[in-house]
C-alpha cells in the first residue's frame, strides 16, 4: 500500500460522503420562510383582541417600543424588560405595595405564591426572588414546602419521611388533589403510622431562618402527634378530626436544627403541606408542577384549596408556565387558552383583589441543521399568555425578550458560566439566579412607581 | 455545496479558537486527504518525510491551540538540548533533574496555578489573584498579545510534557538512544495523531521508526480504516449522544431527575468517557498507521477488568505504564516493604489523578483508585486470592470493579461537591424507578444508545476480532460503502435534535 493509493482511497470516500451529505441536507432543508420567527411583541400587541378587550393597544405599543431591541445583547445576556400592565388597570400592584409596606408589622406574612413548571423546580428562580424581597420587606423561610422527601440548597435543609406516607400529586388520576401545593401526604387506616423529620445541614453552616412551622392538614379521626426537637420531646397531643384544612403551629425562638414529627392516625390523615416561615415579612412559595402548562385548580378539590388560601395573606400570584407547550407545534392553542383562563378565574374568585403576574414562556431551542435555533411557536404561546394577562388585568413579563429574544437560550447555554442547561430548555442554577434577581428588580421597580403616574403616562 | 466547501477550506487555513481542526469535523478529513496527497510525493525520503510531517503536526497544533505552538516548539528545542546534555557523561543526574524540573514547572504553571492559588486562598483566607508572568513578559516584547490576568491551558501539554520526561529518563537510563537531529526529536514530540490526547509514546518504540522506510500492508491500511471508523462511531454516536442527551443534563441538575436516572447517568458516563477517550485513541492509532507509524494500544476492554489492578492494565495503558515506570518504581515500588508499597500506590494514584486535572475532585478520584488498589492487594494477601478469577467469580468481580470505577467517575465528572451530594441524595431518597418506565417513549433512543454502549464495553474480544477480520478481508470497493454507511449514521446522529426530557415534559 502506497500513500498514493491511500490518498485515492480517502479522496473517493470523502467525495462520495460529501455528495451524499449534500443531497441529504438539501432534501432536509426547510424553506427559510417556515423558520422565520415573527418579532414577538409588536405582533403580539396587534393581534390582541377579545370581546372584553378594552385595552388601548396604541399606548401599550408605545410602552413596548421603549423596550430595548432584543436581537443583539450589548453588554450582558440579560435585557431589562419592564412589566406590562393593561392600560385600564389602575390598581396594578397597589394592594401588594400596601401589604408589603406593612409586612414587617403584620401578624401574617405576605405571600408571593409562585406557580410554575420544572423551570422553578428545586426552588430555582424563587430562591433569588425570595432573598431579594425578604431583604427589602423582612421575613425568613422558604414558605410552603410539600411533605415529601425534600432538599433545599439555599435554605440548607432537607426533609426525610418514613416510607408509609402515600404521596399523591396531580399526576395520580384516581385522586383528587386537596392541596394548594398539589402534593398530598396521606396516612390511612391501613397504614396509620408515619413520621417526617426536618434537618438543617449543619455542615453547610445554615444562617438563622424560619421560626414558625405550620402543618396544614385534614383528619377523619383523631391522630396522635409527637414532636421531638433533637432529643427533647416538645409536644405530644391529639389532632382532632378536621374535615376542613386546619393548621398545627409551632413557634421557636430560633430555627430548629432537627425536628421530627411522629403520627399515629386512627383514620385518614392528609397533610396538605408545611409552611416554614416567620410571623411577618414576606414569603415566596415555590409550587413547581413539572409537566403542566397551568395549575390544575379545576380538577382539584377547590374547597380545600380555598380553605388553605383563606388562612394566608396572599400578596401576589405568579404563574410561570409555557415550556411544556412549546414542543407541540401549532398556530393557536385554544385548549391552553381556555384552561389557563379558567385557572385565573378560580384565583380571582377566591382572592378578587390579589394581583396576578403572568410570566411569558422562556426561550427554548431545538437542533435544526446542526444548530440550535429557537422554536418558531414561542411568540404564539407568548402572545396568548400576554392576551390573557391583559384581559384579566394581570401583569405580564416577557421573559424571552428579557433573555435576549430569539436564539437567547442557545446563547445562555453557551455563556460562561452556562446560564442554560444542556437540554436548551431549563435555566442552569446561575441562569435561574439571574432570572430571579431580575424579576425581583422589576417587581420592586413596579412597586416603587406610583400607579397614578403610570396610568397617565 | 460550493459555499459550504469554501467555508470548510477557510476553516482549515484560518485559526478559529472556537472551532479547532479536530477529528470530529469534516474539515480535518479534507485537510488530512490533502496531507496524504503531498505525503505521496515526499514519503520516500525519510528526512523529507519527517520534516513534512513535523510541519503538518505544528500546523494542526496551531489550528487547535494558536500561539501555544510557540510553547510546544520551545519544549521540543529545550528537551532536545537536555537530551544531549543528559546523554553526556558529566553531570548527567544534574541535567536530568534540571530538565524534569523545568518540564514540571511549565506544566505546573499552566495547569496548576489556579488550583494552588485557590487552595492557598481557601486555607489562609487570602485573596491572591493569578497573574500571568509569562504573558507579561511576552507583552513586553509585543504589546497586548496576552491577557496578563488569566492563564490558559495549552492543549496537550500534559501529554507532551510526560512524553518528554519519559524520553529524558530513558536516555539517562540508557533505555533509549539520544536523538541527534532536532527536527527528528521535534517530530517525535509533536506527531499530531497522538499529540493532544495520547497515547504517551515511548521514545524507545517510536524513535527507531523515524529511520525506517515507509511500509504499509493492505491489511494494515484496512485495519487503520477500521480503527478510524470505529473511533468516530464510538465518539460521535455513543459518547456525544449520551453526553448531550443524558449525562450532561443529569449532572448539571441532579435534583431534577430521579435516583434511577442519576444512577444510570453515572453508568452512562462510564460508557461515555470510555467511548470518547478510546474512540480518540483508535483514530490516533489509525491515522499514525496510515502515515506508516505504529503507536501503542491504549485501551483493552477496561470494563471487562476483574479487579482494579486489572483495570489499570487495560485503561489508558500508556499512562499506567508511565506512572509505574517513572513514579511508582522510583518511589520504591514494592521493594521497600508492604506499608511503603501501599503508600507508594496511593501517592502514585493521587498524582495520577491530579495529572488529569487541577481540582480536588481529581485528587479524590485518584485517591479512590489508590485506596482501592491498596485494599485489593491487602485482601488478596490476606485471603490468598488468585489473580484471575473464573466462572461466576469472574462475573461478580467484573461487576464489582465496574461499580467501583463508575463510582469514582462521579468525582471526575461532577462540577462541584454540591452536585455530588445532590446525586447521592437522589439515589438514596428519590430512586423512583417507575419514572423511567413511564418515560420509556421519550427515553427509548437514549436507552438504545446506552445498551449499544454496554454491548461495546462488554462484548468479548473474540467477537470484536471477528468483525475486524471480516472488514479487513473486504476488498476496497466493498469497504468504502461499509464505511459510508457508518459515516452517514454518524452524520444522522450529529444532526439529530435533542432527545426529549422524560414524558416530553418540563
Amino acid at each position: 500500500m502506497t500513500p498514493v493509493r491511500e490518498f485515492l482511497y480517502f479522496l473517493i470516500l470523502l467525495t462520495i460522503f460529501s455528495v451524499l451529505l449534500f443531497l441529504w441536507k438539501a432534501e432536509k432543508e426547510i424553506p427559510a420562510s417556515a423558520l422565520v420567527v415573527q418579532e414577538p411583541i409588536p405582533t403580539l400587541v396587534q393581534k390582541t383582541s377579545s370581546p372584553d378587550d378594552t385595552l388601548n393597544t396604541q399606548k401599550i405599543e408605545q410602552a413596548l417600543a421603549e423596550i430595548p431591541a432584543t436581537q443583539q445583547p450589548a453588554a450582558g445576556l440579560f435585557h431589562p424588560v419592564p412589566l406590562i400592565f393593561a392600560e385600564d388597570d389602575s390598581l396594578r400592584f397597589q394592594l401588594l405595595e400596601r401589604q408589603l409596606q406593612q409586612a414587617a408589622q403584620s401578624n401574617l406574612p405576605v405571600r408571593v405564591i409562585y406557580f410554575g413548571d420544572s423551570q422553578i423546580e428545586n426552588d430555582r428562580i424563587t430562591s433569588a426572588l425570595r432573598t431579594q424581597l425578604q431583604a427589602h420587606f423582612t421575613g425568613k423561610g422558604p414558605g410552603f414546602v410539600p411533605l415529601d422527601l425534600y432538599y433545599n440548597v439555599r435554605h440548607k435543609l432537607h426533609i426525610e419521611t418514613s416510607k408509609n406516607w402515600e404521596i399523591k400529586t396531580f399526576q395520580h388520576k384516581d385522586f383528587i388533589n386537596e392541596s394548594l401545593l398539589f402534593k398530598n401526604a396521606l396516612l390511612t387506616s391501613a397504614n396509620a403510622e408515619g413520621w417526617f423529620r426536618i434537618r438543617r445541614i449543619k455542615r453547610l453552616n445554615p444562617a438563622p431562618d424560619y421560626q414558625l412551622m405550620k402543618l396544614y392538614y385534614t383528619a377523619k379521626d383523631s391522630c396522635l402527634v409527637t414532636v421531638m426537637q433533637g432529643r427533647d420531646l416538645i409536644y405530644s397531643g391529639y389532632l382532632l378530626p378536621q374535615h376542613q384544612i386546619s393548621t398545627l403551629d409551632f413557634q421557636f425562638n430560633r430555627t430548629p436544627d432537627d425536628i421530627r414529627f411522629d403520627f399515629a392516625a386512627k383514620d385518614s390523615l392528609n397533610i396538605a403541606g408545611l409552611s416554614l416561615e416567620t410571623g411577618s415579612g414576606v414569603l415566596v412559595d415555590n409550587i413547581a408542577l413539572r409537566g403542566l402548562s397551568y395549575p390544575t385548580f379545576e380538577s382539584s378539590n377547590q374547597a380545600a384549596i380555598v380553605q388553605m388560601l383563606r388562612q394566608v395573606n396572599v400578596g401576589l400570584f405568579v404563574l410561570h408556565f409555557g415550556v411544556n407547550l412549546v414542543p407541540v407545534q401549532a398556530d393557536d392553542y385554544p385548549n391552553f387558552r381556555r384552561n389557563f383562563q379558567r385557572q385565573i378565574d378560580f384565583l380571582k374568585r377566591v382572592s378578587t383583589d390579589t394581583p396576578i403576574l403572568i410570566i411569558g414562556v422562556s426561550d427554548m431551542a431545538q437542533m435544526h441543521n446542526g444548530e440550535f435555533v429557537s422554536y418558531p411557536n414561542i411568540p404564539v404561546i407568548k402572545r396568548i399568555q400576554y392576551e390573557i394577562a391583559m384581559q384579566n388585568h394581570a401583569a405580564f413579563w416577557d421573559l424571552q425578550a428579557s433573555m435576549g429574544g430569539q436564539g437567547a437560550m442557545s446563547r445562555w447555554v453557551n455563556a460562561d458560566p452556562a446560564l442554560g442547561r444542556a437540554d436548551y430548555v431549563h435555566f442552569s442554577d446561575e441562569g435561574a439566579e439571574i432570572v430571579g434577581q431580575e424579576l425581583s428588580r422589576i417587581l420592586l421597580e413596579a412597586l416603587q412607581t406610583p400607579a397614578d403616574t403610570l396610568a397617565h403616562d | 455545496m460550493i459555499e459550504h466547501l469554501r467555508d470548510i477550506i477557510e476553516s482549515i487555513w484560518q485559526y478559529h479558537p472556537d472551532e479547532p481542526l479536530f477529528y470530529t469535523g469534516l474539515a480535518f478529513w479534507i485537510a488530512f486527504t490533502f496531507v496524504l496527497g503531498v505525503y505521496s510525493l515526499v514519503y520516500r525520503k525519510n528526512s523529507l518525510r519527517n520534516g513534512y510531517l513535523l510541519l503538518v503536526s505544528w500546523f494542526i497544533y496551531f489550528q487547535m491551540s494558536g500561539a501555544f505552538l510557540a510553547l510546544l516548539a520551545f519544549s521540543c528545542l529545550a528537551n532536545y538540548g537536555f537530551g544531549l546534555l543528559v546523554h553526556r557523561r558529566k553531570f548527567k543526574k544534574m541535567w536530568l533533574a534540571v530538565a524534569v524540573a523545568l518540564n514540571l514547572l511549565i506544566l505546573g504553571y499552566f495547569k496548576y496555578t489556579y488550583f494552588f492559588v485557590d487552595t492557598i486562598n481557601q486555607l489562609f483566607q487570602t485573596d491572591y489573584q493569578v497573574f500571568n508572568w509569562i504573558g507579561w513578559l511576552l507583552n513586553q516584547v509585543a504589546r497586548d498579545v496576552v491577557d496578563e490576568h488569566s492563564i490558559m491551558l495549552p492543549i496537550g501539554i500534559s501529554f507532551y510534557t510526560f512524553q518528554a520526561i519519559s524520553y529524558l529518563v530513558d536516555v539517562f537510563r540508557g533505555d533509549a538512544d539520544v536523538v541527534k537531529n532536532p527536527l527528528d526529536f521535534s517530530f517525535y514530540l509533536s506527531f499530531f495523531p497522538q499529540l493532544v490526547a495520547g497515547p504517551i509514546v515511548r521514545a524507545s518504540s517510536f524513535i527507531p521508526q523515524l529511520y525506517q522506510k515507509f511500509s504499509l500492508k493492505k491489511k494494515e491500511f484496512s485495519h487503520a480504516i477500521f480503527l478510524i471508523t470505529k473511533g468516530l462511531f464510538k465518539k460521535m454516536v455513543i459518547a456525544d449522544f449520551l453526553a448531550l442527551n443524558f449525562v450532561d443534563r443529569v449532572f448539571e441538575a441532579p435534583l431534577a431527575y430521579s435516583g434511577l436516572e442519576n444512577l444510570l447517568s453515572v453508568y452512562a458516563y462510564s460508557i461515555q468517557i470510555y467511548c470518547d477517550f478510546s474512540g480518540y485513541t483508535d483514530i490516533a492509532i489509525g491515522l499514525a498507521l496510515i502515515l506508516g507509524f505504529k503507536i501503542p494500544v491504549n485501551f483493552n476492554a477496561p470494563y471487562q477488568a476483574s479487579s482494579l489492578t486489572d483495570f489499570w492494565h487495560r485503561w489508558h495503558i500508556s499512562l499506567s505504564l508511565w506512572l509505574r515506570d517513572y513514579l511508582y518504581i522510583p518511589l520504591g515500588g514494592n521493594r521497600k516493604g508492604v506499608v511503603r508499597m501501599y503508600v507508594n500506590l496511593l501517592v502514585t494514584m493521587i498524582l495520577g489523578g491530579l495529572w488529569h486535572g487541577a481540582n480536588l475532585r481529581f485528587l479524590i478520584w485518584g485517591a479512590i483508585h489508590g485506596l482501592g488498589l491498596a485494599l485489593e492487594k491487602l485482601f488478596r494477601r490476606a485471603f490468598l486470592l488468585g489473580a484471575k478469577p473464573t466462572g461466576w467469580k469472574k462475573l461478580l468481580s467484573v461487576f464489582v470493579t465496574f461499580q467501583v470505577v463508575s463510582l469514582a467517575w462521579i468525582f471526575f465528572r461532577a462540577r462541584d461537591y454540591s452536585t455530588i451530594q445532590q446525586l447521592f441524595y437522589q439515589i438514596r431518597y428519590h430512586f423512583l424507578p417507575q419514572n423511567l418506565m413511564a418515560g420509556w417513549e421519550s427515553y427509548q433512543w437514549v436507552i438504545l444508545v446506552f445498551l449499544m454502549g454496554l454491548l461495546i464495553i462488554w462484548v468479548p474480544n473474540r467477537y470484536k476480532e471477528k468483525l475486524r477480520g471480516a472488514f479487513i478481508a473486504l476488498p476496497a470497493w466493498m469497504q468504502i460503502p461499509a464505511v459510508l454507511i457508518v459515516l452517514m449514521l454518524i452524520a444522522l446522529v450529529a444532526q439529530t435534535g435533542l432527545q426529549p426530557f422524560i414524558y416530553f415534559r418540563f
